[in-house]
């Protein structure tokens, strides 16, 4: 799989010039594609050991990620988008399906190996302080990863003083600090300036600012702004909150039990959702507007385990416009008229069309 | 070990007309001490709350709104804590309860939620039993009635077949079902307060809005007042009349729920709302409130916001400001309101 893979992108591959020595394929080809990626965790197995029960964690999702732009992953938990992110560091084992970096495949023989892929690509998560070690100072912290790939001692210190100095920390008062002498907003600074020593293209933000009070959260997102326009990075920005999804990205995609359920221009997406669990996430958010507030919530009950899932459209025991045809196929993710937009829904065009009319309600105005 | 948490002196109340507030809090203050620090958690906090009034507590992590709400039931350790200032809720004075008188207190006149309903119940005992065992324990009835009553509850938070549900345990109920438990387990004694702690926090969108709305439908049912604390702008909104925005140990602003959002007009409140991330500002840097909120083992003396402020002077920095009136009962404790008027 991984060669025919290989050499379709190697056909792709035209030099183009660009500012990054390390960039390969050229603006046009994604830095990231990820082909029927599938995760499952088997949670009960019989005698045998054969597995009786999984969970389907990553059903098969494809997707891509361009060159220097921000993809939001948003979902409910359980939907797999964590699982998504520990999938493409390799930080757990897909079951199937191929990522393939800047044109290479990650993991397979004759393409990116692991290390030379962590390299290249660095994650910061939710947890800021289970993510540092306890028994290292910030400095000895981020200094670490540039030092077990190569880089010199002192050279490795003197890079992780710049990073904490970017990342808005005076080296001189926090170089020398431990992870408990310091804030969350600091010390996912620190994560992300840990994130950044090994200069990498892709940052995966997983809730990374979610643990964090607003006002701190607005400084991180404002950092995470500036970082990306000084080194050019790419991010996959992964999180439950629509209204900073809706800003830091320049696509999101919408995930559900396992799947890609909407993908699509931040703008577009959001204006004129194709799937009915992405207008339901939205009417979910609490409103912001003084007298206004939420009248009817728009799903009863709790997003369901990826255990065992219904047949045909997994969202249909939940969806208002679900008819026979959801019961019975599953949609695939499929593109709408205009283009870039995707989304796995039978009735897409409908719900699109219900939003664009002012009916409060997709239920009535569909009828 | 009670005496000296309470130095506050009892004075008889006299019985509750029905225009008295429900909670009056004056002058509160909740030190925590260890040896080595003290921690100021709260520093003078005025507050009153009418029957049937949905109150929000909006603040940071550390602004001493937890400690606020729960210091309301006195769940703080009490070895640890010191108390000052007066507490009455429903005419009773809590801070010189006994340990008896408050062991009534709670439950049948206040009941808390709170952010994590695994950590409300006890994991070996059915959620269905230990309802029950609350209504016996408060109200002296048989356990077949404890069970009926839970039953009834149930029901009225929604949790769809209620009679199999209640044999479950914890552990059995997924996220947005075991809130509706606690829920039903903080009203079995038909409180006439309910404390609630951050609900909301931890649970998905889509199952956050549904509890809100529950919390709305049963406050009009029962005519309960309700505080609730919480650090979304967005929810409090959708549950409260009234929103009391805390910093650093005190309250900076209060007012009417449309009022504070749609004009807020301390320069904490306000900086809150500029900072808020949206579609609009893709691509524009947030205007972020700078730094940090101030250690509160060493709190500045005077206005606590005056380092993070745009607005501050002299006068920020030397002295605290009191609570100014702005009309309707919209108030703002800082020295250049003059500046925050849109």
């Amino acid at each position: 799989m991984s060669h025919q893979a290989r050499k379709e992108d190697s056909r792709n591959a035209a030099p183009l010039v660009t500012s990054d020595p390390r960039d390969r394929g050229g603006r046009a080809q994604p830095l990231l594609r990820v082909k029927g990626l599938r995760k499952h965790f088997v949670i009960k197995r019989d005698l045998l050991g054969r597995p009786l029960s999984r969970v389907h964690a990553v059903d098969g999702i494809d997707f891509e990620v361009r060159k220097g732009e921000t993809l939001g992953i948003v979902g409910e938990s359980g939907c797999g988008k964590s699982t998504t992110a520990r999938l493409l560091m390799h930080l757990l084992q897909p079951d199937g399906g191929e990522v393939i970096f800047d044109g290479d495949p990650v993991g397979t023989r004759g393409g990116l190996s692991l290390r030379e892929m962590r390299r290249q690509m660095q994650m910061v998560f939710q947890n800021s302080y289970a993510s540092l070690n306890p028994r290292m100072t910030i400095e000895e912290s981020i200094a670490f990863g540039p030092q077990v790939h190569g880089v010199g001692r002192r050279e490795s210190r003197q890079r992780a003083r710049r990073l904490l100095d970017q990342v808005g920390l005076l080296p001189e008062r926090f170089a020398q600090r431990y992870p408990h002498e310091l804030s969350g907003g600091q010390r996912q600074r620190i994560n992300i300036a840990r994130a950044l020593a090994l200069e990498p293209r892709l940052l995966i933000l997983d809730e990374a600012v979610s643990a964090l009070d607003k006002s701190v959260e607005a400084q991180v997102l404002n950092l995470l702004g500036d970082l990306k326009q000084e080194y050019g990075l790419t991010y996959l920005f992964i999180s439950h909150d629509l209204n900073v999804v809706r800003y830091i990205s320049d696509r999101v995609m919408v995930m559900y039990l396992g799947k890609v359920a909407e993908v699509g221009d931040s703008e577009a997406l959001y204006r004129a959702p194709a799937h009915p669990y992405t207008r339901a996430l939205m009417s979910a958010m609490p409103s912001l507007e003084p007298g206004r507030r939420t009248q009817t919530a728009p799903l009863a009950g709790d997003p369901p385990n990826p255990i065992d899932l219904p047949p045909g459209c997994r969202f249909c025991p939940r969806c208002p416009l679900a008819v026979d045809l959801c019961r019975g196929s599953e949609p695939e993710l499929a593109a709408l008229p205009g283009g870039g937009h995707l989304s796995a829904c039978h009735r897409a065009d409908e719900v699109q069309a219900a939003v664009s009319n002012p009916q409060p309600s997709v239920e009535e105005s569909v009828r | 070990m009670k005496s000296d948490v309470m130095t506050r002196t009892a004075v008889q109340a006299p019985v509750a007309a029905p225009v008295e507030p429900l909670v009056e809090i004056r002058d509160l203050h909740v030190h925590f001490g260890t040896p080595r620090r003290q921690v100021q958690a709260v520093n003078g906090v005025d507050l009153t709350l009418a029957r049937g009034e949905v109150l929000t507590i909006l603040g940071e992590s550390g602004s001493g709104k937890s400690v606020t709400l729960r210091s309301l039931m006195r769940l703080l350790p009490e070895r640890k804590t010191r108390l000052t200032g007066s507490v009455r809720v429903d005419g009773q004075d809590v801070l010189a309860m006994s340990r008896r008188e408050l062991s009534r207190f709670r439950g049948r006149t206040a009941a808390m939620i709170f952010q994590e309903p695994m950590l409300a119940f006890d994991p070996v005992f059915s959620v269905g039993d230990q309802i029950a065992e609350t209504v016996c324990r408060h109200e002296g009835v048989s356990r077949r009635e404890g069970l009926a009553r839970a039953l009834e509850l149930f029901d009225r938070v929604r949790i769809p077949s209620a009679k199999r549900r209640l044999a479950n345990y914890p552990h059995e109920l997924s996220g947005g079902m075991s809130q509706r438990a606690m829920i039903a387990l903080a009203l079995s004694c038909r409180p006439k307060l309910l404390l609630a702690d951050e609900p909301t926090t931890a649970l998905d969108a889509t199952v956050q809005i549904q509890i809100l709305l529950l919390l709305r439908e049963l406050q009009r049912e029962l005519g309960m007042s309700v505080i609730f604390v919480t650090h979304d702008m967005g929810v409090a909104n959708e549950i409260s009349d009234r929103i009391a925005v805390m910093y650093a140990g005190r309250l900076v602003e209060t007012g009417a729920v449309d009022t504070v959002i749609a004009q807020p007009r301390h320069p904490y409140t306000l900086g809150l709302m500029h900072s808020r991330a949206s579609g609009e500002l893709r691509g524009q840097r947030l205007s972020a409130i700078p730094g940090a909120p101030p250690d509160m083992s060493a709190p500045p003396p005077g206005c606590a916001f005056a380092p993070r402020c745009p607005h501050a002077d002299a006068t920020c920095t030397q002295a605290l400001p009191g609570m100014s009136e702005l009309g309707d009962g919209h108030r703002a404790a800082c020295w250049r309101l003059g500046e925050t008027a849109s």
